[in-house]
Parts: C-alpha cells; sequence; structure tokens
C-alpha cells in the first residue's frame, strides 16, 4: 500500500479560515462607508450601519439550515466560503427579506442543479439574486448617499472605493492586497486573477478612451478577484488559467460595455465556467 | 525546479545520545540452505550472511527479510561475543573497493566506481525522510574513518572539487564536522538548506551546481565501504526510532526482530501503527514479530493514529505546483517521471492519497 503517513499542517480548514480572514478588510470598509458615513449623513439610523453584517449572518444562518435539511455535516469549506463571499457583492439596497428567501431557495436549486451542470456557483446564485431584484423592483448598486448627490470620482476615490459597488466590493485597493496575501498563504488561482484583471483594464480602456470610471470597475475587478479563481470549476495548468482568464477579462469588458457596469463580470464568469464544465465532461484525459 | 521544506505539525525532538541495544536474545539469520553448525561465532558466515553474535543456533522461525517472507536459522546469543579469528583490515584501493563490492552484489554502488573519469566527488550526509538521522549519527560516529576513505578515494582519482554535505539545521554535526575536517584540506564541508529531496543526487548536484562527471555516494555508501573493507565493525546497524514525541537512534545488532528493537526502545507504548522506513514514503508493518532488521530498513515510526484520506479532490493544482519533476496527477501527465516521494499527497488540502493513486495509474 503506497501511503504517506503523515500531512501538511495546511488542510483544507486552514485555507478557508485564511480566506476568511482575507475577507475582514473589505467587511471593515463596508461598516466605514455604508454605514458610518451613512449614519453620519443621517440618511440611515444606528443599526442599518451593520447591514454588511446582517447580510452575513443571514447567510450563515440559511447556509446552517440548509445543511441540517440536506443532513450534511457542517464544515470549514470552499461552500461556506462562497456562501461568506455573496452578501459581499449585493448592493446596499437589498431588502434583507427578499435576500433570505431568494438565497434559501437558490441554495436548493444551485445544489440539485451543481449535480448535472459544472459552473461558477458564486456568480450563479448572484445572478440569480439580482435578477430577484430587477423583478421586485428593488435593484440598485447606489446607496442613499450616492442616490442624492453626483460625484466626480477622482482616480484616488476610485482605487480606495469611494465609488458604487457592492455592499462590501467597492475598494480595489483591498482587492489588490487581497491577491498578493490570497497568492502567499492559500490555495488561490492568481494567474486567473491577474490575467483577467489585465485583460479587462486593457480592453475597457480601448473602448473607453480609458476613462478611469470605466476602467476602476470595483465590482468587476473584485468579482475577478474573489469569484473568477474559484478552484472547482476552474483550469489547474499555468496555461488554462491564465487563458481562462483572458476569456473571462475579454468577455466581462464586453458586457460591462454592453449590459452593465455591475453585472457584467458575474455574467462573463458564469459563462466562462459553464462553458469550461462543458468542455472538461467531455475532455478524454484521466481525471481524480 | 523548486524544493520544498516540509511543514509538520510536531517536529519531534531527537535523543542527541545513541543508545545500544547490543545484547538481543535471540537473532535471525535468513535460511538458504541446511548447513552443519550448531555454535556460530561473531561474524562466522552462515550461508552468504554473516553472524552478528556467538550462540548457538535453537531452530527455524519464519520472518520477512528484504519484505519477502523466509525461513530463519534462529541463534541464541550467549552474550560473549566471541569471535573465530580477527578481521584484517582490507587495502584501501580502487580495485579492492570493486572486488569487495562484487563480492558482495553491490552493482549499483559498483557503477559508481566505474566512471573512467572523475571530475568532483560529493558525500552526502542529508537523510531526505522526516525524523530519519541516521546518516547523521553515522557521520558523528565515525567521522574520521569515513574522511579518511574519503580522501584515500580523492586521491586516486586526483579529484580537486570533493564536497562533503549536510544540512545547514543540523548544528552538532556541524560542530563534530568542523573539529576533523581541517585534517582534509582537499575535502570542502557544504551546508544546504533543509528542503525535501534535497539528500537525491540529481537536486544536490543541481543545488551546488556540480556538473561534469561526478562520483556521488550517501554516507551510508561509505559505511557499507568501510565495513566491506573491515574498517569498522559489520555487526551493528543504526536505527531511528521515534514515537509522537521523541526519537531515539538506536545502534542494533544486525538481524534482530523489530519487536524486541520496538519493545527495548519504547517498553510501555502501546496501541500504535508501525512505519518502517519514513512517513513519506514507508510502509506500514502488521506483525514486527516477524520482521528483520537488515540493511533496507532504516527507521520505524510508531504512530498513534494514521491520517485520514478522501476522495473528493478541490482541483486547487497543489499537487502539480509542489511536483519537483512535473508529474500531474489529475490529468494523469508525466507519470512517468514520478520519483515516489509522496510530496503530492502530503500537500494535498483534500487530504487524497495521491501516491496511490499514481503508482495504479502507471501500473495501467
Amino acid at each position: 500500500m503506497n501511503k504517506v503517513y503523515i500531512h501538511s499542517k495546511n488542510t483544507i480548514d486552514k485555507y478557508v479560515l485564511k480566506y476568511i480572514y482575507g475577507l475582514i478588510p473589505l467587511v471593515l470598509y463596508a461598516l466605514y462607508k455604508n454605514g458610518i458615513v451613512l449614519y453620519n449623513a443621517n440618511l440611515i439610523n444606528f443599526f442599518s450601519i451593520f447591514k454588511v453584517l446582517y447580510l452575513i449572518i443571514i447567510s450563515l444562518i440559511i447556509y446552517i439550515i440548509f445543511n441540517i435539511i440536506t443532513k450534511r455535516k457542517l464544515k470549514l469549506n470552499l461552500e461556506l466560503l462562497s456562501i461568506l463571499i455573496i452578501p459581499l457583492f449585493m448592493p446596499y439596497s437589498i431588502n434583507l427579506i427578499i435576500y433570505s428567501i431568494s438565497l434559501f431557495i437558490l441554495l436548493f436549486i444551485n445544489y440539485y442543479l451543481s449535480k448535472i451542470l459544472k459552473y461558477n456557483n458564486i456568480s450563479f446564485i448572484i445572478l440569480d439574486i439580482i435578477l430577484i431584484l430587477i423583478i421586485f423592483n428593488n435593484y440598485n448598486y447606489l446607496n442613499p448617499i450616492e442616490q442624492t448627490n453626483n460625484y466626480l470620482y477622482t482616480f484616488l476615490d476610485l482605487l480606495f472605493g469611494r465609488n458604487p459597488g457592492g455592499i462590501a466590493t467597492s475598494s480595489i485597493i483591498i482587492g489588490i492586497i487581497l491577491i498578493i496575501y490570497y497568492s502567499i498563504f492559500t490555495i488561490y488561482k492568481q494567474n486567473i486573477a491577474i490575467s483577467s484583471i489585465t485583460v479587462f483594464l486593457l480592453l475597457t480602456g480601448i473602448l473607453n478612451n480609458f476613462d478611469i470610471n470605466s476602467l476602476l470597475n470595483s465590482n468587476a475587478i473584485l468579482s475577478f478577484i474573489l469569484i473568477a479563481p474559484e478552484l472547482k470549476n476552474t483550469p489547474v495548468s499555468l496555461k488554462g488559467t491564465i487563458i481562462y482568464g483572458i476569456v473571462v477579462g475579454i468577455i466581462s469588458a464586453l458586457l460591462c460595455q454592453f449590459v452593465s457596469i455591475y453585472t457584467g463580470a458575474f455574467i462573463a464568469i458564469f459563462i466562462v465556467s459553464f462553458i469550461y464544465g462543458i468542455l472538461h465532461k467531455f475532455d478524454k484525459v484521466k481525471h481524480l | 525546479m523548486r524544493l520544498f521544506k516540509l511543514d509538520i505539525n510536531n517536529k519531534i525532538k531527537e535523543n542527541l545520545n545513541i543508545i545500544n541495544f547490543l545484547n538481543p536474545d535471540y537473532i535471525y539469520i535468513p535460511y538458504e540452505k541446511d548447513i552443519d553448525l550448531t555454535k556460530v561465532s561473531k561474524n562466522e558466515p552462515i550461508n552468504s550472511f554473516k553472524s552478528s553474535i556467538s550462540g548457538t543456533i535453537v531452530g527455524l522461525k519464519m520472518g520477512v527479510f528484504n519484505n519477502e517472507y523466509n525461513n530463519a536459522y534462529i541463534i541464541a546469543n550467549n552474550f560473549k561475543e566471541l569471535e573465530t579469528k580477527k578481521n584484517k583490515r582490507i587495502k584501501i584501493s580502487i580495485e579492492n573497493i570493486k572486488k569487495i563490492l562484487l563480492e558482495n552484489k553491490e552493482t549499483e554502488l559498483l557503477n559508481k566506481f566505474n566512471k573512467e573519469s572523475i571530475d568532483n566527488i560529493v558525500i552526502s550526509a542529508i537523510n531526505d525522510e522526516i525524523n530519519v538521522y541516521n546518516y547523521m549519527y553515522l557521520l558523528k560516529e565515525n567521522a574520521n574513518l569515513y574522511l579518511d576513505l574519503i580522501d584515500e578515494i580523492r586521491m586516486f582519482y586526483k579529484c580537486t572539487n570533493n564536497y562533503l554535505v549536510i544540512k545547514n539545521n543540523e548544528s552538532f554535526i556541524i560542530d563534530e564536522c568542523l573539529n576533523v575536517i581541517g585534517t582534509y584540506p582537499s575535502i570542502v564541508l557544504t551546508l544546504v538548506e533543509d528542503l525535501y529531496l534535497i539528500g537525491k543526487e540529481q537536486f544536490l548536484l543541481d543545488k551546488l551546481n556540480i556538473t561534469g562527471n561526478t562520483l556521488f555516494l550517501t554516507i551510508e555508501d561509505i559505511d557499507k565501504l568501510c565495513k566491506y573493507l573491515k574498517i569498522i565493525d559489520n555487526t551493528t546497524k543504526f536505527i531511528t526510532i521515534s514515537d509522537n514525541v521523541t526519537c531515539k537512534i538506536i545502534r542494533c545488532k544486525k538481524y534482530t526482530l523489530l519487536s524486541d528493537i520496538i519493545e527495548f526502545a519504547y517498553p510501555t507504548l502501546k496501541n500504535y501503527h508501525i512505519i518502517i522506513n519514513g512517513l513519506m514514503t514507508g510502509l506500514e508493518i502488521d506483525n514486527p514479530t516477524y520482521f528483520i532488521l537488515t540493511d533496507d530498513i532504516k527507521s520505524i515510526h510508531l504512530l498513534k493514529k494514521l491520517p485520514r484520506f478522501n476522495k473528493e479532490c478541490l482541483n486547487c493544482g497543489k499537487c502539480i505546483n509542489v511536483c519537483p519533476v512535473g508529474v500531474n496527477p489529475i490529468n494523469g501527465i508525466n507519470l512517468s517521471n514520478c520519483l515516489d516521494c509522496g510530496l503530492c499527497t502530503f500537500f494535498c488540502p483534500a487530504s487524497i492519497n495521491l501516491r496511490e493513486k499514481i503508482k495504479g495509474d502507471s501500473n495501467e
């Protein structure tokens, strides 16, 4: 029997924990930008400061209930990580009840659908929630202060995340730090993130005459960092990850141009992962 | 090519003193054909083996030698260490070395000496396996004798680049070597980083940027030569034995039962799994009362529990990134290059037994 009788101390639960630690700065920035700032401007009450936390807690509770119903053990795994990433990309205006019900239903749909088809689960759930929000007329990526004023954002504003975006995904600078942190301390397909961001910036720049408002699209860039390099439905080889990232970048740039600046990247990631899943299903090499 | 330091949870502490277990009640010599002996002396040939003790042949027992079941002569120790005649040292020369290697069927080692010209001599005292320290302690014990032999070999080949390589974190052996290496100015003491697989010839030569015809020997090879040349006693052997907390280096008589060694080293330990020859590439054995200490057994690890293996791959690519020879266990690429080093399984965050999977796939 060929075995190895010792194992690295870095197991999947430790990696997932490190991933979660990486999300903390995003949540803290969300508490500042979509909490304290709004509260100081008398646009929200005290309890609304913590909206991002409510979304995360709701996601966790729903995930626990989902696990109980499907009779699965609650573990520190990639699925739990996805559940923590989803609320970060939600629009500020999201209704908590709509979010809770739609997430609960979507977890089941995703659970059964992912047994048949391979795709990026996070982008699938986010897109569906956005679709539900549109149906219920609750879709708006601007927070109250952004709705009442028109700002001319500087390069630094866009880089540090003072612009509209997901509730916790407006700071590109934190995203860049996350790539470095994840590349060093966790199992992370940084080639996908880097190649998709590079191609996205290049193509968007060409299409928009290098207008910084289109270039520094925080929702798209953060989704390249947190959603696109998902482990399960992406290639593993160096070439494969780079090509995957390039394709995601190209399609995202086009969709952000012609569909929506906030959701274009989610759609692109979903499409590419779906196509990759189909190709992967039919290739003839041996798999574990 | 990138080598890794293994990040293990509990690096156990080794006992710096060598413990002697030189008085086993019985030893077991592999049976080849009937012999006409009842009493044996130390170093007396019994077919192609030599007894490591003096005593009386009391019967036959089933044993495992080199992973194969075979009958063995049971020799009861009389604890007198009687030798028929004192062995004379064989004169060191390349011809004699080749001759004794041929006599002892050491073809692999013999091939190393059959090169026409040698530009470099590299002696590795690096044990790659986790918590195995045999080479280090062999060098500690016999540094002078080994260096003498290396110096003689160097002179025969008129070789100017000679390296004795040890790990840079093994401080006490560095001290030991520094004390004696001054007498051999042609041999350079070289320290390398403690990385897994650095002791393998291809990786060590690459790390040291050594090119040309190289005679690569391990300290174990030098020890074998010293034993065959009768420079040192050939009846004993070092073995590393460890549990979850401590690690002991034991000098044992050859052909002792593994169960006797385990009982001597850890008399109170109960309910454990026995792994021989390292935690990365070793083998679990069920019954140590059958296993006999031969040259191929280097270490015994006693584990309270074994790691669990899963089946679901995360598709993270960690196994591909850590493989030093570019094997892709996920897609089954370059399987023939596999060194069977166990790195992919060690690092797999999903705890999949890739080593077994690769072996299975390459055998198909």
